[in-house]
C-alpha cells in the first residue's frame, strides 16, 4: 500500500495545529464566561425543595445503594460476550464464498469455542437464577 | 507441517493450553490435586519448547508475529518467567483459595498475551496483545477476592489501564491515518514521511503516553504502587516483569523500526522520561515502609534504566538491553516471589507488608530469606550478582552512545538507591526476630523457584559470559 501523501483521489487532509488552538482556546473562555456570567449573576436562594435530587416531581425514597441481584448483571454480561461473538460470524457470512472451506472450518471452530464456553458457563452455574443450595 | 502454523506454535501451545485448562477446570468434577496445576506448566513449557522449531529461513511466513532472534530471545524469556511464576503462585494460590481453572486459565492467556505484544510486526496484533494483557491482569488482579487490597487494586488498574487503550488506540489510527500502512516497521520506517510530520508525532506521542502507562514511567506512573501494594504478591509478581518487558520489547521494535529524522524527535522526549523514571523512583522509595510499595518504586526506576539502554540502541546494539532485560525478570520475581512465600496463609489477611514484618527473617528462614537477600543486592546493582554486570553493561552502553549526562543521573539514582534495598537487606539481617506475624513452610515448587532465581543470578554476576556470549548471537542476527 503506498503512502497516503502520493494518494492522488483523496482531497488533502490539513490539520493545522493554529486552528485547533484558536478552537481550544474559544472553547474555554466561553465556557469560563458563562460559568462565571452565570454564578455571578444568578441569584441564590436555597431552599429544601430546591435542593431535592429531582427539582419538581418525584419525592426521593430509600437509599441509593441498594443491593441489585447479581444474576442481571450476569445474564447482561454474558449476553454482551455473545452478542460480539455474533457479529464475527456476520462478518464470516458475509464473505463466506471468498474465504472458502479454510474459512468455513476457522469459523466452526470457532462457534466450537463458543458452544463450549455456553456450556462452561452452565456447568460453572453461571445460568442459575437465585440463591443455591451449598454442595 | 506448514511454515507459516510453525511460525505460530507457541502461541498456538498457550492458547490451547489455556483452553484446555479451562475444560478441566468445567467438566472433570474429580480430578487430582495438581492436575490444572501440571497443565499450565506443562503448556508454558511446550511454548518455549517450540521456539526452537521456527522455520529457519530469510523469509517470515507470518506478517503478524516476529519469529527472528529477537522475538524468540523474548519468547523464551517470557516462557521463563511464567514458568517461575506459576512455581511461586502454586501455593499462595491454595492458601488465599483462588487456585481454580479460572487462576491457571488465565494465567496461560495472560503469557500468550505477552507473547502476542512481544512478538507482534503488525499494529492490530500490538494493540490485540496489549488489550488482552490487561484484560487478563484486571481479572487476575482480583481474583483474591477476600483480601482486602485485591478488587480495589484490580479498579485503580483497571480505570487507568482503559485510559491507556484508549490513547494506544487513538495512537495507532493517527499513525495509521499519516503513513497508510498496518505494519510497524513500515509505518515508522520507509512511510513515515517528513511531510507528514506532525500527525506522525502526534500519533507516537499518543503510543508512547498509552505505553508509558503500562510501563509506569514517571508522569504515568500514579497507579503503580497502589496496584503492586494491592494485588496479590505471585501476580504482582508477574506483572511487573512479564507484562513490563512484552511492552519494552514492543518498544525496542518501534524505536529500532522507526525512519531517522522520527529517532532524533523520539530521543530527547525518552531521555527525559528515563531521567525523570530513575531519578523519582529511586527517591520515593527511600521512605516508603511496605516492602512491596518500596518495590514497586524500585521496578519503576529500573524502567528507566531499561529506557535508558533503549536510547542507545542504535550505537551500541541491543545487547545490554537483552541482558538487563533477564536480570530485571528475574530478580523482580525474586523478590515478590519471595513476598508471597513468607505472607501469611490465611486468606483474609494481606502480604507480608511492613519492612519491620520482615526482621529477622534471614536467619529463621534462610533459603527464602537468602533469595530475598540476593535478589535485593542484585536491585541494588551490587557486585557478587546479575544486576551489578548488567547495569555495568547498561552504562558503558550509554557512555558509548553519547549519553553521558543521562547516564552520570542514573548512576547517581543507583547510589542513592543502595539504601533502599540495604533497608530491607538490615531488617533481615541484623535485628532479632520479633515475634509478629508466622511463616508457613515454604512448598516444594516455590523453594526450587527460589533456588533457580538464586542460583541464576549469581551465575550472572560472577560467570556471565554464556549469557552474553548468546545474546551476541542474537544481536547479530538481529
Amino acid at each position: 500500500m503506498q503512502p497516503i501523501v502520493n494518494a492522488a483521489p483523496l482531497s488533502p487532509w490539513e490539520p493545522n495545529i493554529f486552528s485547533m488552538t484558536l478552537y481550544g482556546v474559544m472553547v474555554t473562555a466561553l465556557i469560563a464566561v458563562l460559568l462565571f456570567i452565570s454564578s455571578w449573576l444568578g441569584q441564590k436562594k436555597p431552599s429544601p425543595e430546591k435542593l431535592r435530587v429531582y427539582e419538581s416531581g418525584i419525592i426521593p425514597t430509600g437509599t441509593a445503594r441498594l443491593r441489585y441481584p447479581v444474576p442481571f448483571y450476569l445474564v447482561a454480561i454474558f449476553f454482551l460476550i455473545f452478542d460480539v461473538e455474533g457479529a464475527f460470524i456476520f462478518s464470516w457470512a458475509i464473505a463466506c464464498e471468498n474465504l472458502g472451506w479454510s474459512g468455513w472450518f476457522q469459523i466452526t471452530f470457532f462457534i466450537f469455542v463458543l458452544v463450549l464456553g455456553l456450556v462452561y458457563i452452565w456447568v460453572k452455574g453461571g445460568l442459575e437464577w437465585g440463591p443455591q443450595a451449598k454442595s | 507441517m506448514s511454515d507459516w502454523l510453525l511460525s505460530m506454535l507457541p502461541h498456538i501451545c498457550l492458547g490451547m493450553g489455556g483452553f484446555l485448562v479451562f475444560c478441566a477446570g468445567g467438566f472433570l468434577k474429580e480430578r487430582p490435586a495438581d492436575l490444572l496445576f501440571g497443565m499450565a506448566l506443562a503448556a508454558v513449557f511446550l511454548a518455549g519448547l517450540t521456539v526452537f522449531f521456527f522455520p529457519q529461513g530469510a523469509k517470515n511466513p507470518n506478517k503478524m508475529l516476529d519469529i527472528d532472534a529477537f522475538g524468540a530471545y523474548f519468547y523464551l524469556l517470557l516462557a521463563v518467567i511464567t514458568i517461575l511464576a506459576l512455581l511461586f503462585a502454586r501455593q499462595y494460590a491454595r492458601h488465599k483459595g483462588f487456585s481454580g481453572d479460572e487462576f491457571y486459565g488465565i494465567l496461560l492467556f495472560a503469557a500468550l498475551s505477552m507473547f502476542l505484544t512481544a512478538g507482534a510486526l503488525h499494529w492490530l496484533a500490538f494493540f490485540l496483545g496489549v488489550e488482552f494483557l490487561s484484560i487478563s491482569f484486571y481479572v487476575l488482579i482480583a481474583l483474591s477476592t477476600r483480601q482486602p487490597g485485591s478488587s480495589e487494586a484490580a479498579l485503580k488498574y483497571f480505570i487507568m489501564g482503559s485510559v491507556a487503550g484508549a490513547f494506544l488506540a487513538f495512537g495507532i489510527a493517527v499513525l495509521y491515518a499519516a503513513t497508510g500502512s498496518m505494519v510497524i516497521a513500515d509505518s515508522l520506517g520507509p512511510y513515515a514521511v517528513p511531510a507528514q510530520q506532525n500527525l506522525i508525532l502526534l500519533g507516537f506521542s499518543l503510543l508512547l503516553v498509552g505505553i508509558g502507562f503500562k510501563l509506569s514511567l514517571v508522569p504515568f506512573h500514579f497507579w503503580t504502587p497502589d496496584v503492586y501494594q494491592g494485588a496479590p504478591a505471585p501476580i504482582t509478581a508477574f506483572l511487573s516483569t512479564g507484562a513490563k518487558l512484552c511492552l519494552l520489547a514492543a518498544l525496542v521494535r518501534f524505536g529500532t523500526a522507526s525512519a531517522e529524522w522520527l529517532w532524533d524527535f523520539i530521543t530527547p522526549v525518552l531521555w527525559i522520561i528515563a531521567a525523570l523514571t530513575m531519578v523519582w523512583g529511586n527517591i520515593a522509595a527511600l521512605t516508603q515502609e511496605r516492602l512491596k510499595r518500596l518495590l514497586a518504586y524500585s521496578s519503576m526506576a529500573h524502567m528507566g534504566y531499561l529506557l535508558m539502554a533503549l536510547l542507545a540502541i542504535r550505537e551500541s546494539g541491543p545487547g545490554p538491553f537483552l541482558f538487563y532485560a533477564a536480570v530485571y525478570g528475574l530478580m523482580d520475581l525474586g523478590v515478590f516471589g519471595s513476598v508471597a512465600l513468607l505472607s501469611p496463609v490465611d486468606p483474609e489477611t494481606a502480604d507480608r507488608e511492613d519492612l519491620a514484618a520482615y526482621r529477622g527473617i534471614g536467619f529463621s528462614h534462610p533459603l527464602i530469606g537468602g533469595v530475598l537477600a540476593v535478589s535485593l543486592l542484585s536491585l541494588a546493582g551490587l557486585p557478587p550478582t546479575g544486576g551489578f554486570f548488567g547495569k555495568f553493561v547498561l552504562f558503558r552502553a550509554a557512555l558509548s552512545g553519547e549519553f553521558e549526562a543521562l547516564a552520570v543521573i542514573g548512576i547517581l539514582a543507583a547510589i542513592v538507591s543502595v539504601y533502599v534495598y540495604l533497608k530491607v537487606i538490615v531488617a533481615l539481617y541484623f535485628s532479632p526476630r520479633t515475634g509478629g506475624i508466622p511463616v508457613p513452610e515454604p512448598p516444594l515448587p516455590g523453594r526450587a523457584a527460589g533456588i533457580i532465581v538464586m542460583v541464576l543470578l549469581v551465575w550472572m554476576g560472577v560467570f556471565p559470559s554464556p549469557f552474553l556470549e548468546f545474546i551476541g548471537r542474537i544481536a547479530g542476527g538481529f
